[in-house]
C-alpha cells in the first residue's frame, strides 16, 4: 500500500535577515507539511537552513522547491529538495559518535587534510564548526567512527596530521562531553535502548 | 551538535587542568578462600583474584583512550585479609600479603587494599595476627595496603587496639628505616571507616558490598582551581559564596566524568557499578594541590586564621555539586589534607605556617585526618597513641571519618626533609607541640564508650 506521505530534506541558503526561518517554515507548513528536523546557522553573513518534513503524498520535490522560492526576491535564495532515503541515512550513520577538536593558527589546507583523513577511514562527518579568533582557530566536529576501526590507532594518526598542521588535536568519544555538560542520569547515556533513542 | 564552548571546556580540564580518574578500584569478596591450610589459602587467593580482575586494567587503558580520561590507577580492595587468618600462625599471614601481592602485580593493579582488621569494639585472634604481622607484610609486599579500624561512633573507642598500632607503627617504620619508613605510608588507622572507599592506603570490601563491586574516585583540585581563578580574574572581589558557587558547579562536572567512567568498567566487566568518590585528591605536582585552592580563594599562608573556613567550604561545595551529580556517591566524599602528597601544604608545614595542630582542626570539617604526616624516628608510642585517640574522637564524636597514616621516620629529627617520589611526594619531619605528658592517659587502655550521639534510634 503506497504511503499518505512524502518526507523531503530541504535546504535554503540566502543572504541572513530577520525573518527567513518564519518564511521558510511558512511556505513549507503552507503545503500542509510537519516539520521533523532542522538545523539552522549562519555562516558569514549567510543564512543556511536544513530541515526534514513530511508532506502529503502527491506533492513532489519540485512543487516545495517552488513554493519555497516564492517566498523570496528572485536570485536571492538557493533551495534545495530531495526525497528523504532512509536506507542511505542508515548507512551513513553507523558507528559511534566522536568529537574532534582541532586548535592552533590557521593555515590553507587545514579542512582539506582534515576532512581527507576521516574520508580515507569511512569516517562520517556529521557536523563541522569553526571558529575564528584573529590568527588562532577552533575546529570542533561530530564524526561516526565505524565499529570496525581502532580508535586509538586513529587518535595516534589524527595527532601525527594535527602535528604537521601546527595544531593540536582531540578525539573523544561524545559520552564524555555529554556527560559533562548535561544532567540527565549518566547511566542512560550507557545504556543502548536509551542512547539509541537520544542519538 | 553538543555546544561548541561546553566541547572546548571539557577540553581544557582534561589537558590543561589535570581532570582524570584518580582511581578505578575492584572490590572483590574473598571471605570464601578461607580454610585450614593457608598454603591453600593463599592459592585460592590468587586464583580468585586473577580470575576476577583479569580484563581490569585492559578496560580502563580503552576507556581512557575512548573518552580521552585518564585513569590513573587501577587498585584492588579485598573483604578483611584478616577473616583469612583465623587459626593461622604468622608466617601464615606474611604467606597471605605475599600471595596478594604476587596476584596484583599479575594483574598489573597498581595496589591492593584490604590487609585490614576491624577491631573498633575487641580484637579476634585472626586480627591480632594480622596486625602483628603488619611490620614485615608491609615491608615484604610493594602493592599491599593495610587499613585498621579503631573506633565508631556507634561502638566507641578501642583504646588496647590502638596501643597496639602505635607500637606496631613505629615497628613497621623500623622494618622499612632504609626507605625512610615508608611502608607505615601503607597503613591507615580509621574511625568510622567507609566500606566502599576507593582511595588507598585505606581501601577495603565492606561487609554488606556485592561479591565484585566497581568504586571510582574522582580528582580534580587543579580544576577547581582554576575555576577559581577564572572566577577572580573576572570578579577580583568575588565574594565567598560565589566563589562557594563556582566549586560546586565545577565538582558537578568532575563528578559525572568519574560517573561515566566508572559505569562503563562495570558495565563491560559485569559487575555492579558502587560509587563515586567524590574526595579532591591532591598530587605533588604544580596545579594538582588542595592547598592552591585555599590560596586561591585567599589564604595566602596556609594555616593561618580562616584556613579551616576555608576547608569547611570548599568541601561543602564539593559536595553539594557531587551529590546533584551523581546519586551513587560514597566512599569518603570530601577534600583530602595528605601533606606530603600536596606541594603546597607541604611547604606550608615546612615554613611553620601550618602546624599539626592546626592539620588537626581542619581534619574536623574534612573527609579524612592527618595524612602523610613524616614524624620524627624517636617519636613515643605514648605520643602517636595520643595522636590517633585526638582524631579518633573528632570523628567519632562529628559522625565522621576520621583518619591517620603517620611515618616516623627512623633516624630523622624534627626540620629533616624526606622525599619518597611519585604520588607520595616529600615533605618536611614536623611533631606535635606537646610531644608528652598524656603517658598516664593513653597507657589506662580500656575502651572510650561509644558516645550519646550514638543513641538515635
Amino acid at each position: 500500500m503506497e504511503s499518505a506521505f512524502t518526507r523531503y530534506v530541504i535546504s535554503v541558503l540566502i543572504a541572513d535577515r530577520p525573518g527567513i526561518l518564519r518564511d521558510v517554515t511558512s511556505a513549507v507548513t503552507d503545503l500542509g507539511a510537519n516539520i521533523d528536523g532542522i538545523r539552522q546557522t549562519v555562516v558569514a553573513g549567510y543564512f543556511t537552513v536544513m530541515l526534514t518534513a513530511t508532506l502529503p503524498a502527491g506533492i513532489s520535490a519540485s512543487d516545495v522547491q517552488q513554493r519555497m522560492l516564492r517566498s523570496f526576491r528572485i536570485g536571492d535564495a538557493s533551495v534545495t529538495v530531495v526525497p528523504y532515503d532512509v536506507n542511505k541515512v542508515t548507512k551513513a550513520a553507523t558507528g559511534e559518535r566522536y568529537m574532534v577538536t582541532l586548535t592552533g593558527d590557521d593555515q590553507t589546507g587545514i579542512l582539506q587534510a582534515v576532512t581527507s583523513f576521516f574520508a580515507d577511514r569511512k569516517i562520517n562527518i556529521e557536523d563541522w564548526n569553526v571558529e575564528f579568533n584573529g590568527a588562532h582557530i577552533t575546529h570542533v566536529g561530530q564524526i561516526s567512527v565505524p565499529d570496525l576501526l581502532d580508535i586509538k590507532q586513529v587518535q595516534i594518526e589524527l595527532r601525527h596530521l594535527a602535528q604537521k598542521l601546527n595544531l593540536k588535536a582531540g578525539l573523544q568519544h561524545e559520552f564524555i562531553f555529554r556527560a559533562i555538560s548535561e544532567v540527565g542520569p549518566i547511566r542512560n547515556l550507557l545504556d543502548p535502548h536509551q542512547a539509541g533513542i537520544q542519538r | 551538535m553538543i555546544n561548541t564552548q561546553d566541547v572546548l571546556s571539557t577540553v581544557r580540564m582534561l589537558e590543561e587542568e589535570n581532570l582524570d580518574v584518580r582511581t578505578v578500584t575492584m572490590g572483590i569478596n574473598l571471605t570464601d578462600c578461607a580454610g585450614p591450610v593457608m598454603q591453600t589459602v593463599c592459592d585460592n587467593v590468587y586464583d580468585k583474584i586473577c580470575h576476577k580482575a583479569a580484563n581490569l586494567v585492559r578496560v580502563c587503558d580503552e576507556l581512557s583512550a575512548r573518552y580521552g580520561v585518564p585513569v590513573v590507577n587501577k587498585r584492588l580492595a579485598i573483604s578483611p585479609a584478616s577473616l583469612l587468618l583465623g587459626g593461622h600462625n604468622h608466617k601464615g599471614a606474611v604467606a597471605l600479603a605475599k600471595a596478594l601481592d604476587r596476584a596484583a602485580a599479575e594483574v598489573r593493579v597498581d595496589l591492593i587494599g584490604g590487609f585490614t582488621a576491624l577491631v573498633h569494639k575487641g580484637i579476634i585472634p585472626g586480627e591480632q595476627l594480622l596486625i602483628e604481622a603488619l611490620p614485615e607484610a608491609l615491608s615484604v609486599t610493594q602493592r599491599v595496603c593495610a587499613s585498621l579500624s579503631v573506633g565508631s561512633t556507634k561502638a566507641g573507642m578501642n583504646v588496647d587496639a590502638i596501643q597496639l598500632i602505635s607500637k606496631i607503627i613505629l615497628r613497621i617504620a623500623q622494618e622499612s628505616a632504609e626507605c625512610y619508613g615508608f611502608a607505615a605510608a601503607k597503613l591507615v588507622v580509621f574511625v568510622n571507616i567507609p566500606e566502599d572507599n576507593p582511595f588507598m592506603a585505606g581501601a577495603y570490601l565492606g561487609a554488606g558490598e556485592p561479591e565484585t563491586v566497581i568504586n571510582v574516585g574522582v580528582s580534580g583540585p587543579g580544576v577547581v582551581k582554576r575555576a577559581v581563578e577564572r572566577l577572580i580574574e573576572a570578579r577580583p572581589r568575588a565574594t565567598l559564596d560565589e566563589i562557594a558557587d563556582e566549586i560546586k558547579h565545577t565538582a558537578f562536572r568532575v563528578t559525572r566524568t568519574g560517573e561515566l567512567i566508572g559505569r562503563d568498567v562495570a558495565a563491560r566487566l559485569s559487575v555492579p557499578f558502587g560509587v563515586v568518590d567524590l574526595s579532591l585528591a591532591p598530587t605533588p605536582r604544580i596545579g594538582d594541590s588542595i592547598g592552591e585552592i585555599y590560596q586561591t580563594m585567599g589564604i595566602t599562608k596556609l594555616g593561618a586564621p580562616g584556613t579551616t573556613a576555608a576547608v569547611a567550604m570548599l568541601n561543602d561545595a564539593v559536595k553539594k555539586g557531587g551529590s546533584f551529580a551523581s546519586s551513587s556517591v560514597g566512599g569518603l566524599s570530601g577534600a583530602f589534607i595528605p601533606v606530603m602528597e600536596d606541594h603546597a601544604l607541604a611547604k606550608a608545614v615546612k615554613d611553620g605556617t601550618l602546624t599539626l595542630e592546626k592539620l588537626e582542626a581542619m581534619t574536623a570539617v574534612c573527609s579524612v585526618g592527618l595524612d602523610m604526616i613524616l614524624l620524627p624516628g624517636d617519636i613515643a608510642w605514648t605520643t602517636i597513641c595520643g595522636m590517633i585517640m585526638d582524631e579518633a574522637a573528632i570523628g567519632i564524636i562529628n559522625r565522621k571519618t576520621t583518619a591517620l597514616r603517620l611515618i616516623p621516620v627512623p633516624g630523622k629529627k624534627h626540620g629533616d626533609f624526606v622525599d619518597y617520589g611519585g604520588l607520595f611526594g616529600s615533605g618536611t619531619i614536623t611533631n606535635v607541640a606537646c610531644p608528652d605528658g598524656n603517658e598516664t592517659f593513653v597507657e589506662r587502655g580500656g575502651h572510650v564508650p561509644a558516645p550519646i550521639q550514638s543513641l538515635n534510634n
